[in-house]
């Protein structure tokens, strides 16, 4: 993913640095407000039926732990469980298409929901899980936007170590290449939230 | 040709289910609120995000 969204402005070459970094900043603010408009979304959703701060709640962290760890399960290859995903990309044309402004903000709101592209740990279904059975915009909003800027960050330190198409084919074949530690590192920090929910109630 | 690293073994991931395990406890005995721990998952799978492609 950060190797289409990085090159985002270098099509042009005379776009320059400082531009770019402008373009990756407003990527960084559209993922976060993309992540943080479905977890209200999800929150206010959830808020309709149950909340956290409810007689429930102890219940709810139970729930949430449980699946965690269910769900690390599946990232270590151990069992398998539902992961439903659109399996969709961003649209590449508004590289060239759209200015690179606009076309940053929009890949940033796509990618920083999360949803409507593919998903590619499990660990996003938990915090979408929490989000909603939180019922609390608040909590749904900064779980999301933490997701979304996390998911914006990596652009920054890869994009400047990589500057060249070369080094950027590189850097996608190192994501292919380590999916599998990936997965195993979001099985692990499955099992740790799972566990320290389960016994923190 | 398309080459990734081989999955790790079973023991291997088991290894690091207990592992993960292990340290939620530690978390939860040491206080850290369940806010935090859903906090750290968010940031790693938003990192995550970016071996999607």
């Amino acid at each position: 993913m950060v190797g289409t969204i990085a090159p985002v402005v270098d099509s042009d070459t005379s776009f320059g640095k400082f531009r770019w970094t402008i373009s990756a900043g407003i990527y960084t603010l559209g993922s976060m407000v993309g992540g943080g408009l479905t977890g209200a979304l999800l929150a206010s959703l959830g808020g309709l039926t149950m909340g956290f701060f409810g007689p429930h709640r102890d219940l709810v962290l139970f729930i949430i732990g449980v699946l965690s760890i269910f769900y690390a399960l599946h990232e270590m290859g151990i069992v398998s469980l539902p992961h439903p995903q659109m399996r969709k990309q961003v649209p590449a044309r508004w590289r060239y298409r759209l200015h690179p402004y606009l076309a940053s903000g929009l890949y940033g709101l796509i990618l920083g929901a999360g949803f409507a592209t593919f998903v590619p740990t499990t660990s996003y279904y938990i915090l979408l899980l929490t989000a909603t059975l939180s019922g609390s915009p608040i909590t749904g909003v900064l779980l999301l936007s933490v997701y979304g800027a996390a998911r914006a960050l990596l652009l920054w330190p890869s994009s400047f170590t990589a500057t060249t198409v070369d080094a950027w084919e590189k850097l996608a074949n190192f994501v292919k290449l380590t999916k599998p530690v990936m997965r195993q590192v979001n099985g692990f920090g499955l099992a740790l939230v799972g566990a320290g929910l389960m016994l923190g109630i | 040709m398309e080459y990734t690293l081989k999955a790790p073994t079973l023991q291997r991931r088991i290894a690091w289910l207990i592992a993960g395990l292990a340290v939620g406890y530690i978390a939860q005995r040491l206080g850290i609120p369940s806010a935090k721990l859903l906090l750290l998952l968010a940031v790693l799978a938003g990192a995550s995000g970016n071996w999607s492609y």
